[in-house]
């Protein structure tokens, strides 16, 4: 059995269609034109023989967005797409000339659907037929509003089926506003509901934001949450009690109706206006803009990230464990996509799938690819094999908060990487360099680029070769010779491509840690991590695909903690190991370079420090 | 656009003379009236016996043959990814943008370079859907049909990407 709920839903979409049909029929108020006849028309025995579009299309011979179009009145229908509908649906192609009820009348009786949400639900609970029951209680406005909400909602729990109603002459009154003076006229038809929004729809102030600001108590006719529905108070012969008119608690248009002793419409098929005040005339309805979505303001990102770990929490009562593995699942796409937001009017449009590049391919899925990205493992030997010799010390491990996070701040060229055959360096571009290292001379600091065996020419990325850049001018006091660069793929670069989503998961996460919200910082841990190790090559990732990207930002994070290591050493703090992303272990006062904390300007001991020598 | 849906292709990485490549493929071919289908194309007109032989590890394929399972295990992949494919594209009606990079320049005399911008397009189901069916059936001319569609819908300037480096678009 349909329950009530879902078949109210059902017909209050198949009423929207409806009064967009009566709208048109040659004796109401506003005749349309011949054009518009042979679309409803159209329309009509679509929608009565339930095809789908795609099926039309084939049909009559033209693709599904041309039918579309003309279905949606963009277009216009030719003579002979007419011939062929008429031949499609076999009624004589004058129906078509004749209107939507006229021809829906001529249909097969084959070829018309059955009707499944039952008018018999209708006579048994209420005593009327379906287009009694539009006319008499659907309040005016109503199917405005429906055609919004199924709109906003294509997703219906059911799909409208109940059929146009065949009976033409009652069908007008559906369009007819209920016997009131102050509800509008009917709009057009050419103009309908998409146009000029529901009459009775409270719009409030201007500009409403579908993305950030969703009106709170507009009435989804769509979705019928119980509470809104509320059954009229009927007789013992199980038809409304006829009452005198007055004007529904709700939305102000007058009723006959009662629910509970006072007067409203059915429940939820209206929509609340302020105070209950009447409808405003048509002058009045508020014009609906197209709107540009507009850049995204950091609490609206902000409110992306908690608005799903609410969400989540929510589902599974509070209990984390489960909150996070779903919310771990979502954690790339929801990443994905507060990036692609917080790039919404930004200065800069980046390229997401370029042409790959020989250097960056892949060999095989688990063999990397050309770029050496620096990672660091060193281990101090010469200090070590002194200090086993000499008397027990302490070594602290140090770890450094959100490296991968404070990495997302990098110069990324934006668009295509194009070669450049000779050894140019350009400051405002950004890549990938093929270069012959320098020597690195010094014991007490590990070689910026990392532990490599290999000798001769390397492709590095600009963050690595920034680093070296820096270390051999005279500010770092020349640690080392500059680079020898021989060839290079660069675009120009911005820093601030993912600035935005950096500093929104940076704020999430400091917000998170203050207020010991684990959940949502293991979710944001999961969404920047996971972006970043995606980005290049994942089955996972495909709304943006940039090797580049990925390398330059992980060395990004490896050549910051070889400048935390050298600020270390400047204070006179040695150095004993740098491993990994984040992981510094040392001898000395490090906490009056570094503060510890769990900021990402801070620095954290790891639990556990290990003594050597005095053995 | 071929190319990019080239790359997406994946399947099963052991090489054809292995026997756990065989297997797989054989496995993967035999399981399906479709993948029977891949077989009779690429030309195996072995009798089903031999090929339950092969399965039993009671024979060994030809070398003609090898290259032929091998050939018809990647049709019938290509023919099973496209279905995949179709639907990712789609994107339940959103269709999938795709970038376009200008014809490479770098070869051109200074003062015949044009400045030619990467474009960004949209497209739809159903061009996807008959991009797709003319990467699995290899028919370029079909696919010259289909990128003639797109740069009927670039409007300005389309002429400049009738040659084009690359096509991007995740799928």
């Amino acid at each position: 059995m349909t329950s009530p709920l879902r078949t109210v839903g059902a017909l209050a979409t198949a009423a929207a269609g409806l009064s967009e049909i009566a709208a048109c029929v040659p004796d109401s108020q506003e005749p349309a034109g011949l054009d518009e006849s042979v679309r409803l028309a159209i329309k009509a025995l679509l929608d009565g023989t339930g095809e789908s579009i795609t099926k039309l299309a084939e049909a009559i011979g033209l693709d599904r967005p041309k039918t579309s179009r003309r279905l949606d009145g963009k277009t216009g229908w030719t003579l002979s797409d007419c011939e062929r509908v008429a031949v499609h649906y076999e009624v004589p192609a004058i129906a078509l000339f004749a209107g939507p009820f006229a021809a829906y009348q001529l249909l097969p009786e084959a070829r018309r659907r059955p009707s499944t949400v039952s008018e018999r639900f209708l006579i048994q609970h209420y005593g009327l037929a379906l287009t009694d029951f539009v006319a008499t209680y659907l309040p005016p406005g109503f199917p405005a509003a429906a055609d919004r909400a199924a709109a906003e909602a294509p997703v219906q729990p059911e799909p409208a089926e109940a059929p146009p109603v065949p009976t033409a002459p009652q069908a007008p009154a559906a369009a007819e506003p209920a016997p009131d003076e102050e509800a509008p006229a009917r709009p057009a038809p050419v103009e309908a509901a998409p146009a000029v929004p529901a009459p009775t729809a409270p719009d409030p102030g201007p500009g409403p934001d579908p993305v950030t600001a969703p009106v709170p108590d507009q009435v989804s006719v769509g979705v019928f949450p119980d509470e809104r529905y509320l059954a009229l108070d009927l007789g013992p012969d199980g038809r409304p009690v006829p009452a005198e008119e007055a004007p529904c608690l709700r939305c102000g248009v007058p009723t006959r109706h009662r629910i509970g002793g006072e007067p409203r419409h059915l429940g939820g098929m209206c929509s609340p206006t302020a105070a209950g005040a009447a409808a405003p005339s048509p002058d009045d309805r508020p014009v609906k803009l197209e709107t540009i979505e507009p850049p995204a303001s950091q609490s609206e990102l902000l409110g992306m990230i908690h608005k799903r770990v609410d969400e989540e929490a929510r589902r599974h009562q509070g209990e984390v464990k489960p909150a996070l593995a779903a919310l771990t699942k979502d954690a790339l796409i929801d990443a994905t996509a507060l990036f692609l937001r917080s790039r919404v009017g930004a200065r800069y449009e980046h390229t997401a799938h370029p042409p790959s590049l020989e250097i960056l391919r892949k060999p095989a899925q688990n063999k990397p690819d050309q770029i050496w990205e620096a990672r660091p493992n060193w281990r101090n030997e010469a200090l070590i094999a002194t200090l086993r010799a000499a008397d027990r010390r302490l070594i602290e491990r140090l770890d450094i908060n959100g490296a991968y996070l404070s990495a997302l701040k990098a110069h990324l060229p934006i668009g295509q990487l194009h070669h450049n055959p000779d050894g140019t360096y350009d400051p405002k571009h950004a890549g990938l360099y093929l270069i012959t290292p320098p020597v690195w001379n010094h014991p007490h600091l590990p070689n910026p680029l990392g532990n490599r065996d290999e000798p001769g020419p390397l492709w590095i990325t600009s963050s690595t070769l920034r680093l070296l850049l820096r270390l051999a001018g005279p500010k770092m006091g020349a640690l080392c010779e500059k680079p020898v660069i021989h060839e290079s793929y660069t675009a120009y670069a911005s820093e601030n491509l993912l600035e935005e989503f950096r500093v929104v998961l940076g704020r999430a996460r400091q917000d998170a840690i203050d207020s010991g919200d684990d959940l949502t910082l293991e979710y944001v841990k999961d969404m920047y991590s996971k972006f970043v190790s995606t980005m290049g090559e994942s089955a996972k990732q495909r709304k943006i695909h940039r090797p580049d990207w990925m390398h330059i930002i992980r060395s990004q994070a490896f050549s910051n903690l070889w400048i935390k290591g050298h600020k270390l050493h400047l204070a006179g703090v040695q150095l004993v190991a740098m491993k990994g992303t984040d992981e510094i272990h040392v001898i000395g006062d490090w906490r009056s370079v570094f503060a510890e904390g769990r900021k990402v300007t801070e620095v954290k001991k790891k639990e556990s420090d290990f003594a050597v020598g005095g053995e | 656009m071929a190319i990019t849906l080239e790359q997406a292709v994946t399947g099963i990485k052991s090489p054809v003379t292995t026997p756990r490549g065989l297997a797989a493929r054989l496995r993967y071919l035999t399981q399906s009236d479709g993948g029977r289908e891949a077989m009779a194309r690429a030309g195996i007109t072995v009798k089903p016996e031999t090929v339950d032989n092969w399965i039993e590890k009671k024979t060994v394929p030809k070398r003609g043959n090898l290259e032929k399972i091998d050939a018809a295990y990647w049709d019938y992949r290509r023919r099973n990814l496209a279905k995949e494919f179709k639907t990712r594209l789609n994107d339940n009606g959103r269709g999938t943008e795709i970038e376009i990079y200008p014809v490479d320049q770098s070869q051109v005399e200074q003062k015949y370079k044009r400045d030619i911008q990467i474009r960004r397009k949209n497209i739809r189901g159903t061009l996807w859907n008959a991009v797709v069916d003319a990467w699995v059936e290899g028919d370029e001319d079909a696919l010259d049909v289909c990128w003639d569609e797109v740069l009927n819908e670039l409007d300005s300037d389309y002429d400049s990407y009738t040659y084009v480096t690359a096509v991007g678009f995740g799928v």
